[in-house]
């Protein structure tokens, strides 16, 4: 561990950043529920695409705790807001709310900040339904990420283990192998993605629905990996030290895992690491077009869902973009980490 | 006798180790002056140093060289221009590497050709092709399709094309196998003589040195210990050692102590002395006979060249 | 060399048909009976049902069904599409030309701009000019292209001179042919832009690299060592060796920006494959679906057999081997 950071470090400033911003993001994630205001699912209709809130430190001239105003409809078609500057709301830490059940046990109804109805702290503005958007992307977080995660997880065992009996034993397993991973290569991979979400019913339960994405996602990156694994082990097949320990008579199933597939861990780890962002892109594509994640759980995906093909919402309410943002943010860090990753191993560099 | 190329004290470093420390020779009209040496001696920098070629992260740091009467270390991108490929030409160590992959061997003769204006390139070429025995049904081939031994011919005829004066084969033969050697050698020897050629044959083989040249120079770790003709008897250690020893002299070269104050071979010689270790060795003429070692002191035929009157 | 395309072909073979076969598959993995789900469908005539059964023999054995649907590829013949109720194979050739369009504007877009300035960073390995560069290429990278078109529509929106959606606007029927194709062209502008900008990056960095391994080549120094001019050194010996590698890519790009146009069409509202199919998947219109898919499959294998055309072309190390 010790020698990963200290060549982490010696990557430079940005892989540095990387890495750190994303264990941050993922610690946010893990933590969601204690970091929102408002529960993902809490629809105030009274404030529906509200602007993001502004927080004020200073009136009439004099500092004080940073607090923000009520806002009144003026405008119910035009959804326009106003500040009703008669009442100072200031921002409590801690403060009282709607009780939820934190991480789904935990009954309270304390939030980490918030500001006394019938003022809200919407730090991001709201939907549609009047739901935190705030809140709705730092939950929605959790899901894009992990769903992006466990895909790559196990697309990569799997193809990591395909790939190893492909190579090492060689024959018609080998040949099987390559044509399927071939005739999987051979469709786009949008299309593929689409098409595998067409056999299944739209509307599934919303366990079913994460699995079923996880499965899908999955599915669509193992073949590349695969291959690439497979190549790497016909080659580390022919060194010399997998030729000694076949002359002692050690089996070849502990060969390949404990010889063969450790040696493709430099590369395998890069390549998750520059994978993640598509896996997260894809669900996110998938809960745009409406059939991935599917309300009322937020996903950065779904969360721009009413911005597409709906222009009025869109040029109305361009906050609701920002789960963009979000994504482009974690992808440029995942990019800065795989780089790097990408000279450490290189054995250009060493 | 005319002389074509002067270089004079020249020293080359790399951050703080000296690559080549005031090196200096002279070649003349029609010599093949041939420079011996191990791999890390240096030889290669000097010859790309001729052609103002080094790789970045190597800087020249002192002395000259004339070539006909111009200092080529203060001449301009565009006199270089002239120079190059035109009046000094050079031939690598792997022709495989040195010619593009892409192009036909005939074109890659006819572009250097273009490059010095001539009328009509392509005849040149061909007549090129020729002169360097190629049979002209390769003109259109490209490098995967030849052997070695022709793409080095390739490369000689695309460097004699324009007819320099001065010709830099940085180990042309190293990378071919014997017979094909001899052939180039001899191809060489005779093209040298057809067009009263001038030739910088760098090598790190002796004997072949001996078979080739006019006068033979022995580069340790970037000095030039001893130049002299074949004829003469060698006099400096490390020559004696290249010369028929057929000992691995691979570990020579590659120590690192760039700053002894005596001899740089002292902790190899077989004939040091303690002189050797507290003094630098004088660099020693007699006729064109120059030796680096403290044993030509006790030569009468030698005596001491005075360094300080060079232009360091 | 014709040995050589002639090999490609043969081995396509094997391909197309494991990708029947797949597509085929996933038809039949479908839950729920089509026959059945047709019949209860008012909209679709008793004919038109007899027909499919007849066509797709979807009342034999699965693996009569099979050959029956391998006939029907060969034929060209791709179903009914029960939502629109039109062949298949007739609304995917309108929307194949729009996304064809949208993915050859981007990437000769993407192309023009991201060589030059690959072979201009190279070039100027570690000047301020190539670390600009490659911070703007890493912006492309990382820009998910659904988020940029949806950005650009609602800054489009804020102006009227953009046309958003659609590929032509609604005005004079009898408007002549280069107004119509300057109109087609401007509503392909922002799917377009869109596509190139998330393309340009990784294109950027890899002709970058190949020319930096192109420049450091030893034939480079060779041809100075020739004393060839510098324009030639740089742009006939480094840049046709660094292109070499970018051929193949050619062919792969295909690949990648049929996803990538699909993601940015339905976006933007381009209609093209990506938003058909889309909509075959939102109605359960399976045999569009597969339509869609195998097409997409056809388009890339004809990608990658160009690239490799094109890389035989350029390199003589495979075309006389």
């Amino acid at each position: 561990m010790k020698i990963f950071l200290t060549r982490l470090n010696a990557c430079g400033f940005f892989a540095a950043a990387g890495f750190w911003s994303l264990v941050a993001l993922y610690l946010i994630a893990l933590c969601a529920d204690l970091l929102i205001p408002y529960p993902y699912d809490l629809q105030m209709r009274d404030r529906a695409f509200h602007p993001p809130i502004r927080i004020h430190i200073m009136e009439k001239g004099q500092v004080r705790i940073p607090f923000v105003y009520q806002s009144t409809l003026i405008d119910p078609v035009g959804k326009k807001y106003q500040e009703d500057t008669s009442q100072r709301y200031p921002i409590r830490l801690f403060a009282q709310g709607v009780e939820r059940k934190m991480f789904g046990f935990w009954k309270t109804d304390r939030y980490l900040f918030g500001v006394s109805e019938p003022a809200g702290i919407h730090l991001l503005g709201t939907d549609m339904y009047g739901r935190d958007i705030f809140s709705r992307i730092v939950c929605g977080g959790r899901i894009s990420l992990s769903i992006s995660l466990i895909g790559v997880i196990l697309s990569f065992s799997f193809g990591m283990l395909t790939g190893g009996i492909s190579g090492y034993f060689g024959g018609v397993i080998d040949q099987i192998m390559m044509r399927a991973t071939e005739i999987l290569m051979v469709f786009p991979s949008f299309y593929l993605m689409l098409s595998l979400r067409a056999i299944f019913p739209l509307s599934l339960s919303s366990v079913q629905i994460y699995l079923l994405i996880v499965v899908i996602l999955s599915f669509i990156g193992w073949a590349g990996l695969a291959r690439i694994i497979r190549g790497m082990v016909l080659s580390i097949r022919e060194e010399e030290y997998v030729l000694a320990a076949r002359s002692v008579g050690v089996s070849h199933w502990r060969i390949l895992f404990f010889h063969i597939l450790p040696n493709t861990f430099s590369y395998a780890i890069t390549a998750v690491t520059l994978a993640v962002p598509g896996y997260i892109v894809g669900e996110a594509a998938l809960s745009l077009l409406g059939i991935g994640i599917q309300e009322p759980y937020p996903s950065w995906g779904n969360i721009l869902a009413s911005t597409v093909g709906n222009l009025r919402i869109l040029s109305d309410a361009p906050w609701m973009l920002l789960p963009g943002l979000a994504i482009f943010f974690v992808l440029v860090n995942f990019n800065l980490l795989g780089d790097a990753l990408r000279s450490v191993f290189d054995p250009k560099n060493w | 006798m005319k002389k074509i190329l002067s270089i004079t004290s020249l020293s080359v470093r790399h951050r703080e180790r000296m690559i080549l420390n005031r090196v200096s020779l002279e070649i003349c009209e029609g010599e093949v002056f041939c420079l011996v040496g191990e791999s890390g001696s240096g030889k290669t920098t000097l010859a790309l140093s001729l052609l103002r070629l080094l790789p970045p992260g190597l800087s020249l740091c002192g002395g000259s060289i004339f070539f006909m009467g111009k200092d080529l270390l203060k001449a301009s991108a565009k006199e270089l221009f002239y120079i190059r490929g035109k009046e000094i030409s050079m031939v690598f160590q792997e022709p495989s590497s040195y010619l593009n992959p892409l192009f036909t061997v005939g074109y890659q003769i006819i572009e250097t050709a273009a490059a010095a204006g001539a009328s009509n390139p392509e005849e040149a070429a061909i007549q090129a092709f020729g002169e360097v025995d190629l049979p002209l049904k390769f003109f259109k081939s490209y490098p995967h399709q030849l052997s070695g031994g022709m793409q080095q011919r390739v490369a000689i005829a695309s460097a004699l094309v324009n007819r320099p004066r001065l010709l830099i084969a940085d180990e042309p033969t190293t990378a071919l196998d014997v017979i094909t050697t001899e052939q180039i050698l001899s191809l060489l020897d005779y093209l040298r003589k057809k067009f009263s050629l001038s030739v910088l044959f760098i090598t790190h083989n002796l004997p072949l040195a001996f078979r080739f040249a006019t006068k033979i120079g022995i580069l340790y770790r970037g000095e030039l210990v001893e130049s002299f003709s074949p004829a003469s008897q060698y006099i400096h250690p490390y020559t004696a050692l290249l010369f028929g020893s057929g000992k691995n002299l691979a570990g020579y070269c590659s120590s690192d102590d760039s700053t002894l104050t005596g001899c740089t071979f002292y902790q190899f010689c077989p004939e040091r002395e303690r002189r050797c270790a507290e003094e630098k060795p004088k660099i020693f003429l007699s006729g064109t006979h120059a030796v680096q070692c403290w044993k030509a002191a006790s030569q009468s035929s030698f005596s001491p060249l005075d360094r300080n009157n060079e232009n360091a | 060399m014709k040995r050589l395309i002639a090999k490609r072909l043969i081995h396509l073979l094997p391909v197309l048909l494991g990708m029947s076969l797949a597509a085929f598959f996933i038809i039949q993995a479908a839950p729920g009976d089509f026959f059945s789900q047709m019949a209860l469908n008012p909209e679709i005539s008793p004919e038109t049902i007899s027909l499919m059964k007849q066509e797709f023999g979807l009342d034999k054995p699965v693996a009569v069904q099979y050959l029956y649907w391998l006939k029907n590829l060969a034929l060209g013949n791709l179903g009914i599409s029960f939502s629109y109720h039109l062949p298949v194979t007739t609304l995917i050739r309108f929307r194949l030309l729009n996304t064809l369009s949208l993915a050859f504007f981007s990437m000769m877009l993407s192309w023009l701009i991201a060589l030059p300035l690959g072979v201009f960073a190279g070039y100027r390995e570690r000047s301020i000019s190539d670390r600009l560069s490659s911070a703007f290429a890493y912006l492309s990278i990382s820009m998910p292209s659904f988020f940029l078109a949806l950005l650009c529509v609602y800054l489009a929106s804020k102006t009227t001179f953009i046309p958003i959606g659609g590929t032509r606007s609604v005005f004079d029927i009898d408007a002549g042919l280069w107004s119509r194709f300057v109109d087609y062209f401007k509503h392909l502008l922002l799917p377009g832009l869109v596509l190139a900008f998330v393309n340009i990056g990784w294109l950027f960095r890899l002709m970058r690299n190949n020319f930096i391994e192109a420049y450091g080549s030893p034939y480079i120094r060779a041809a100075w060592a020739k004393g060839l001019p510098v324009p030639q050194i740089i742009f006939r010996h480094a840049f046709k060796n660094a292109l070499n590698p970018m051929f193949t890519i050619l062919g792969l790009e295909i690949g990648s920006l049929l996803n990538g146009a699909a993601l940015v069409e339905i976006v933007t509202n381009w209609p093209g494959m990506g938003s058909l199919m889309l909509d075959a998947v939102l109605s359960q219109d399976l045999y569009l679906v597969m339509g869609s898919l195998i097409i997409g499959g056809v388009l890339l294998i004809a990608g990658n057999l160009i690239g490799d055309l094109l890389l035989m072309a350029n390199d003589p190390r495979i075309r006389l081997s």
